[in-house]
């Protein structure tokens, strides 16, 4: 039978495909949500975050490399039976969905409150999921290249915004550390530490890489990438806001407002909505190939191309359901609701299945497949 | 079987075109891939051969241009009006008067060809009430033919009686609202309402927001007299603990116009603004104020003076004075509890010029005369930081100058106990004031024309 994904990405294209895939939520709600919970500590926050996803970066790595021609949904039938590697595979497929719907919609709220107000939300889902899904259809290949294209010159325009307010920082309001207390501090590392775990994604991606033996190194300078982004920006914010900081629906936009040199480099906000619709549209369309060739391995289909659309229209409706207003919003994006709910997903997907792959060691070959005789 | 007409014309019509709509619209679909075992060969995305056709492609394209312009949220420039000001009051019957200043675009252009002309005032002074900032600012669609747009505001300006009640209700609109930016400047106008400020007009500029900025930052740059406290700045020493908000102070001065012979073209200004010392806030309502030699000797310790004049004493020629122009100040705050009593250091370490001399002055005779100096610096700058001292902790109470912030991050333990007395600890603060200053230059000369005498 034909492979139904026939595309390769270079780890280059890994790497910047789940950096800037990370970069999608740093950029809109992320600092406000670590800064809610630990107020000026999160910068410690974020770097137990980034020190505690290494782990599971690696154990995700191990098992890529492990089964370097197989991706996680066909390896996790192969190594925990049929219904229960289902099971697992489905909850993996998902999790990217739900998050993919969450995209969508913070890119629209996004949208809503900075620049089109008026513009209905669903107008703004829609356009960006149809495009996801035209480029989901396209196939890895194809999500790879904009990723790794459009790298540069997103990172450029993230730090842009991330270095120009500096003029307003005041550095002392980051001191006292640690003055409300250790426990707040490691509640609020579950958030950016179920951000960063995002990243067995990859899991799906890795058997199309040219070099798979790179990809330990690569989830290493995703991790690492992603992180000093996140934790500049929260710095950034934390210096330059206070503790108003905490406070705020979309911190990277209002941090972009305030950029003002000599009364004449200003209002420049709006090259943050430029990386929102770049970023927002690699995480969606990356997250929908994962769903629609998930599906098409659980399902033993012969493409997964006529998935994209069907899931598209899923995510739409997920998306506009997901919450009804900003207040349950709020209430969702906690540590205890979203942090452990992606954490657990996360780490517990890789856990078992390093477990079982322990425990069947000598059953299974490199293809995954259990011999015959 | 009966089949109506338009039913059997539409299948006629789908027959018709079906081999053509095929190849419309067989477009992004892989053809059949050869080459997947060689790897070295394999050029990435060869896959994807087919390409859309031109006759689906062209109108899409077309399609695209029209909605990409957007529908709902469109702005034309022209159909804007630029706010530049706010000036923000309550009135008696708990309203919010909202007065805004509002660029005359055609008016600062000027009329084309020049010469002179009866020119037009280039702003708009326009005022709207309601319940909310919100409503207000909605207010002024019943009279302006333009959408007001406050994405371009410089300052916000309140009438006093409005401060000493509390502003934080109405910054609240700053904070939330998409528009307004919190880099815009507040200021208090002294002894009158924000719409009678706002009445005022600037030398030398037409604009008064540009006008405004323009004497902010003469203020700040050449005499540290004021503070320039931007919105953000405020919404922070409002919600940290142990700092208070202050801003700055804004006077008008009345001008009886005199007419001045031998210039064509002469605008009366009747009233104009004066920088004119801080105003000191507690929590969110105005306290009192600062002269503006408190106000430096505010600066002073916040570090926030970028140049100044100092003067004193000519050490050698004593009745006569001597201008020194200050540059680079720093200064920091090093908080200590001794038995369980908070205690501020204020080290100040500052440099200046010797710019400006009445008397005689002769250095290269008299080694000790700049260490003199420099002594009299110190003591100019303690005065004037003992003075504000005296008036904040003494007169008003109010922690201007975070003394209370200083300690909560150097001692963060003893501030939790501090923090529920502060208002009775503040007054009682030990501060006490280490001045370094320093002489590098004396100018252009060094001795002075005048003799000894």
């Amino acid at each position: 039978m034909k492979p139904l994904e026939e595309g390769q990405i270079s780890p280059r294209q890994l790497y910047a495909l789940l950096v800037l895939s990370h970069l999608e939520t740093t950029t809109s709600v992320l600092p406000s949500l670590t800064t809610a919970f630990a107020g000026r500590d999160s910068w410690l926050a974020i770097i137990l975050a980034i020190i505690a996803v290494l782990p599971l970066g690696f154990l995700a790595a191990w098992l890529g490399t492990r089964f370097p021609r197989q991706t996680i949904v066909q390896y996790s039938s192969s190594l925990l039976g049929r219904p229960l590697g289902f099971l697992l595979s489905s909850l993996y497929i998902w999790f990217f969905m739900y998050i993919t719907a969450l995209v969508a919609r913070e890119s629209a709220v996004g949208f809503n409150l900075s620049v089109l107000p008026q513009t209905p939300p669903i107008v703004l889902i829609v356009i960006l999921v149809l495009l996801a899904a035209i480029t989901a259809r396209s196939g890895i290949e194809v999500i790879g290249r904009l990723a790794e294209s459009s790298f540069a010159l997103v990172i450029f325009f993230t730090l842009l915004t991330l270095v120009l307010p500096l003029s307003f920082a005041h550095p002392e309001y980051l001191q006292p550390a640690l003055a409300r207390g250790v426990p707040r501090v490691l509640k609020a590392a579950l958030i950016p530490l179920g951000l960063l775990g995002e990243f067995i994604a990859a899991n799906m991606a890795i058997p199309y890489l040219t070099k798979p033996e790179k990809t330990s190194r690569t989830f290493l300078y995703t991790a690492l990438t992603s992180g000093m982004i996140i934790l500049f920006f929260t710095l950034v914010a934390t210096a330059v806001f206070g503790r108003t900081a905490a406070n705020l629906t979309i911190p990277p936009f209002k941090l972009a407002r305030m950029i003002s040199i000599g009364n004449f480099f200003e209002r420049i906000e709006v090259i943050v909505l430029a990386v929102w619709t770049i970023v927002a549209l690699i995480k969606a369309s990356f997250y929908l190939w994962i769903g629609s060739l998930g599906i098409a391995q659980l399902f033993n289909l012969k493409s997964y191309r006529a998935l994209a659309y069907p899931l598209g229209i899923i995510t739409v409706v997920l998306s506009i359901l997901a919450y009804e207003n900003f207040a349950e919003a709020a209430s969702f994006y906690v540590p205890q609701t979203w942090g452990v709910y992606s954490i657990t997903i996360e780490l517990g997907i890789i856990l078992l299945l390093v477990i079982a792959t322990l425990l069947r060691a000598k059953k299974i070959n490199t293809l995954g497949k259990i011999p015959e005789n | 079987m009966f089949i109506p007409w338009f039913k059997l014309k539409l299948t006629a019509l789908l027959k018709k075109i079906e081999p053509k709509a095929r190849t419309l619209f067989e477009f992004g679909l892989p053809t059949a891939k050869k080459t997947l075992g060689g790897k070295a060969g394999r050029r990435p995305g060869t896959h994807l051969k087919s390409r859309p056709s031109k006759i689906i492609l062209v109108p899409l394209l077309v399609l695209l241009l029209i909605f990409s312009t957007g529908c709902w949220d469109k702005r034309e420039i022209e159909d804007l009006a630029f706010l530049t000001a706010w000036g923000l009051d309550r009135l008696e019957n708990d309203e919010i008067q909202a007065s805004v200043v509002i660029v005359k675009p055609f008016a600062v252009a000027g009329p084309a060809g020049g010469g002179a002309v009866a020119r037009e005032r280039p702003f708009w002074l326009a005022k709207s009430t309601g319940r909310t900032l919100l409503e207000a600012m909605c207010n002024f669609a019943t009279f302006s033919p333009r959408f007001i747009f406050c994405a371009h505001s410089r300052f916000v300006i309140f009438g006093e009686e409005t401060a000493r009640e509390g502003i934080e209700e109405m910054l609240d609109f700053f904070e939330r609202n998409r528009e307004p930016r919190l880099t815009a400047h507040i200021f208090i106008a002294k002894g009158m309402t924000a719409a009678k400020f706002l009445e005022s007009e600037y030398e030398l500029v037409p604009l008064p927001p540009e006008g405004g900025q323009g004497m902010l930052q003469n203020a700040t740059d050449r005499l540290g007299t004021t503070v320039d406290t931007n919105i953000n700045d405020f919404l922070i020493m409002l919600e940290e603990d142990g700092i208070e908000p202050v801003v700055g102070c804004w006077e008008v001065i009345s001008k009886k116009p005199v007419p001045l012979k031998g210039e064509l073209l002469r605008e009366e200004i009747i009233q104009s603004p004066v920088v004119n010392g801080a105003a000191a806030f507690k929590d969110d309502r105005l306290v009192g104020w600062l002269s503006p030699e408190e106000a430096r000797g505010l600066q002073w310790i916040l570090g926030g003076v970028k140049s100044t004049p100092l003067i004193v004493k000519n050490p050698v020629d004593p009745p006569r004075l001597l201008g020194i122009e200050v540059m680079r100040a720093t200064s920091e705050l090093i908080p200590s509890i001794k038995k369980g009593k908070p205690h501020i250091k204020i080290k100040v370490e500052f440099e200046g010029s010797i710019d400006d001399n009445q008397g005689f002055f002769d250095p290269e005779k008299n080694p000790n005369l700049i260490g003199k100096i420099e002594n009299y610096m110190a003591d100019a700058v303690e005065r004037e930081i003992r003075l504000v001292l005296h008036r904040c902790q003494q007169d008003l109470n109010t922690d201007v100058f975070g003394f209370g912030a200083a300690i909560n991050r150097a001692y963060p333990r003893e501030w939790k106990r501090l923090k529920k007395r502060w208002d009775e600890e503040f007054p009682r603060v030990d501060v006490s004031v280490d001045i370094e200053a320093h002489i590098r230059l004396s100018g252009l000369i060094i001795k002075s024309i005048k003799k000894e005498n």
